[in-house]
């Protein structure tokens, strides 16, 4: 670029300026307050500071600072105009034109613009503030942004495309449009922006940098920023997560926007442990703040559930009306209200649906703060955060948990030396872990400690009395001793559980929620407990099967196939059944005439409903099935709690009552008669 | 090629935003002060407009708010040549309609990011 005609245009420009500002300042002299005058010297000053640096002139750029800011304080009357003033401004232009002409011998300017300064009251000089080069982190920063224009910021001249290209030039762009305000094509108005965007940029940019974009715009947008701290441009995943999160959580107030996304930033920046409560929080934000989302006291969900509850009964009972009624239409009808029904019912239920992460990440603070204070060293890790369960049933699931836990940091993990001693890290781990199964949720509480000691446990409960001292109690068997009432092995009382009342109570409650404990443990190795429990409390599908006059319901999920049993094939040896054949595998069998002891003939034909809990099975012998029955549970009383064989009760369409079978207690009664039907057959044949 | 109209009492600076604008694809046209200018702008329509602020006749502000009561230069980009003392300048172009600044003294390449900037 040949500047040079360019330069010779200002030397010539500048020449002639100088030449103006001497006749002005000879005539000020005798003029002191001539503003035009006054002025017209300011001008110069101004015009030759702004421009000289453009053509090569940077000294005298800094030099006519001076003088300018003078002049300007000489207008406003703030200096006076002196002789001193005009000989050292008629000094300062002699340089001034020196070295823009080249030619003559210039002043001294430091002379000159000391004399200046010292006009300004011995100020420091205003240096032009130099531009702060913020040198971007050398790893790379990741930025949310919001840029929110106003409505009317094309009026400006603004054009928004190029804002938007110079963002994704400084690096890696991913880009969210919020189009929520468009209006309908009849109310745009085409002037108008109605749109804006949220943006996470990573790369190797500064703030500045970032800030440098929107200069021009800053007062016509909002414009806000947030460091995310620890993102790098290659965490492609995080970055995708953060991006959904974005596109789902569309809030106008950038405060929730912001929080949201750093929280999951941070969150799972800070890994180790909890990726997935992070996965869980990142579920619960963006399904938990849609862009219209409302909050509802739980109280009034619940009332909606049962209310729902209330229409599943209505309703089965005009499935019964109508089907009695012959009336085509009426039975048309009342199907399709049954399909609204479940969908109702299915939504409603689903409402409640919360992830068990949220209470997970509870136990973090629970498991440092105890590990300490009886020091241990101990971390939990969790895994399927993001399974539902419903919320009435997380809720009554926190004291069991809290229980549980303890009792694995307290009695299950070894102070730090015993378990060097042992081979193991000095740090136990406690995993906790929520897995769907069908309509069951399993939870599992797994540590590394010294598991269960099953002598001491027996030795400990033949010596109070629960079981007798021959008692043959399979290992797993004798790790639910734990579970009775006044038993504890710990021999010190500690502050934290060994009362005695924990693990009975634990079991008490998870019974109470329809569920079942189960314990593994390996001496030295550590100990798991299982916890299963129904998604929801309320409404499940039912198998409605009748034995002599009277309906009971059999949860669908727990059924497998029913097969028909003629009265041929009933072995003669009597009308118990306690084991049959089912394509080659040996099943035992309790017929429910028998075990409800209704009087009265057996059937000819009845039915056999397999019945299966984890791997445990059984046939369960009923008298017919009707068939399936959408089952509002309802409790059945306190007095009712040691009957583990119900576990509630339902109402049907004609207004009876039905009762709830426990298939999990079923299967264990079917699985005792058997052994005993074993034992007794063995002491038959050994006595004849 | 897109049209610029420079306005600035400085010849030596007229020409040199014109020059360094032309390297860039642009069209220019020079007006000495805002009168000038508006009288142009009247008769043509520019793309982009780069006016001073401190002129004599119609001083940069009043050029700029006159110019967007133009219908044809009402979305236009147009930038203000400012110097480092007169941040309240900046605000007051803002007010009535500016789109941007250049500082003074500007190097030409910093000239030429800034236009691309509003131009797109």
């Amino acid at each position: 670029m040949s500047f040079d005609p360019l330069v010779q245009t200002f030397k010539d420009e500048t020449l002639e300026s100088l030449n103006d500002l001497e006749v002005s300042l000879m005539a000020l002299e005798s003029r002191p307050e001539d503003a035009d005058l006054l002025n017209a010297a300011f001008r110069v000053m101004h015009t030759i500071k702004g421009s000289a640096a453009m053509f090569g002139f940077e000294q005298i750029s800094d030099f006519t600072h001076e003088a300018e800011t003078v002049f300007d304080r000489v207008r406003n009357h703030e200096i006076p105009v002196t002789p001193h003033l005009i000989s050292l401004t008629l000094q300062a232009k002699d340089y001034i034109r020196a070295i823009v002409s080249g030619e003559g011998d210039a002043p001294d300017p430091a002379e000159i613009m000391q004399g200046y300064r010292a006009l300004l009251g011995g100020e420091a000089a205003s240096v032009a503030p130099e531009t702060i080069d913020e040198s971007s982190d050398e790893e790379g920063q990741a930025f949310l942004i919001r840029f929110r224009p106003e409505p009317n910021i094309l009026a400006t001249g603004t054009n928004l495309l190029p804002i938007l290209r110079e963002l994704a030039d400084l690096g890696d762009l991913r880009t969210v449009l919020r189009s929520d305000a468009l209006p309908t094509l009849a109310d745009l108005q085409p002037d108008q922006v109605y749109v804006w965007w949220d943006f996470i940029l990573t790369g190797q940019v500064s703030q500045a940098d970032v800030e440098d974009v929107f200069m021009f715009v800053s007062d016509n947008a909002e414009v806000q920023y947030q460091p995310l701290e620890h993102v790098r441009s290659t965490d492609t995943h995080l970055l995708h997560e953060l991006e959904r999160l974005l596109i789902s959580h569309g809030d106008a107030d950038w405060v929730n926007v912001r929080d949201a996304v750093q929280s999951y930033a941070e969150s799972h920046t800070h890994g180790q442990v909890i990726k997935d409560e992070a996965a869980s929080q990142l579920k619960m934000l963006s399904e938990g703040a849609r862009t219209s989302s409302i909050r509802v006291p739980t109280e009034r969900i619940n009332k909606l559930v049962d209310l729902v509850g209330e229409l599943v009964i209505a309703h089965s009972r005009l499935v019964q009306l109508s089907s009695q009624s012959g009336n085509g239409d009426i039975r048309q009808l009342s199907e399709e209200m049954g399909r609204l029904v479940g969908d109702l019912r299915d939504e409603s239920l689903d409402i409640r649906m919360v992830p068990i992460g949220t209470t997970f990440s509870r136990f973090q603070r629970l498991v440092r703060d105890l590990a300490r204070d009886i020091g241990r060293d101990v971390i939990m890790e969790t895994s399927g955060g993001d399974t539902e369960l419903d919320a009435t049933l997380i809720e009554r699931l926190g004291d069991p948990l809290v229980h549980i836990i303890r009792n694995a940091v307290d009695h299950g993990i070894e102070p730090p030396d015993e378990r060097e001693a042992a081979g193991k890290p000095r740090q136990g781990t406690i995993h906790l872990s929520a897995s769907q199964s069908g309509p069951h949720v399993v939870i599992t509480i797994q540590d590394d400690g010294h598991g269960l000691d099953l002598k001491r446990i027996r030795e400990k409960a033949i010596s109070k009395g629960l079981i007798s001292p021959d008692a043959a109690l399979s290992d797993k068997e004798a790790a639910q001793l734990i579970f009775a009432a006044g038993f504890s092995t710990a021999d010190q009382v500690t502050n934290v559980s060994g009362r005695g009342v924990g693990m009975d109570v634990v079991r008490q409650s998870i019974h109470a929620l329809r569920g079942t404990v189960e314990i593994d443990s390996e001496l030295g190795r550590g100990t798991t407990i299982h916890l299963t429990l129904p998604l929801t409390l309320a409404i499940i599908e039912g198998l409605l099967v009748l034995v002599d006059d009277q309906e009971y319901v059999l949860p669908l999920y727990s059924v497998e196939e029913c097969l028909e049993f003629q009265a041929t094939e009933r072995t003669t040896s009597g009308a118990k059944e306690h084991v049959r054949d089912v394509r080659g595998q040996m099943l035992p069998m309790v017929r429910l005439r028998e075990w409800l002891k209704m009087p009265g003939d057996l059937p000819d034909i009845e039915q056999i409903v397999m019945t299966q809990v984890g791997s445990r099975r059984a046939g369960l012998i009923v008298d017919s099935v009707i068939g399936k029955h959408q089952t509002v549970i309802k409790p059945i009383g306190h007095i009712f709690e040691d009957m583990r064989a119900f576990s509630g009760a339902t109402i049907l369409g004609d207004g009876r009552v039905a009762l709830i079978l426990d298939v999990s207690w079923l299967i264990t009664l079917a699985e005792e008669e058997h052994h005993r039907a074993i034992q007794s057959h063995t002491r038959e044949l050994v006595v004849s | 090629m897109p049209s610029v109209l420079v306005v600035d009492d400085s010849t030596s600076v007229r020409q040199m935003v014109g020059f360094t604008l032309k390297q860039i694809g642009f069209e220019p046209t020079e007006a000495e002060d805002g009168a000038v200018a508006l009288q142009v702008a009247g008769s043509q329509g520019f793309d982009l407009v780069i006016t001073d602020l401190n002129m004599p006749n119609l001083d940069g502000i009043e050029l700029i708010k006159a110019l967007r009561q133009q219908e044809k230069h009402k979305y236009i980009p147009i930038l203000m040549l400012t110097t480092e003392s007169q941040d309240s300048k900046k605000q007051e172009g803002k007010a009535v309609g500016a789109t941007g600044w250049i500082v003074k003294p500007f190097r030409p390449d910093q000239l030429q990011a800034v236009v691309q900037k509003v131009m797109g």
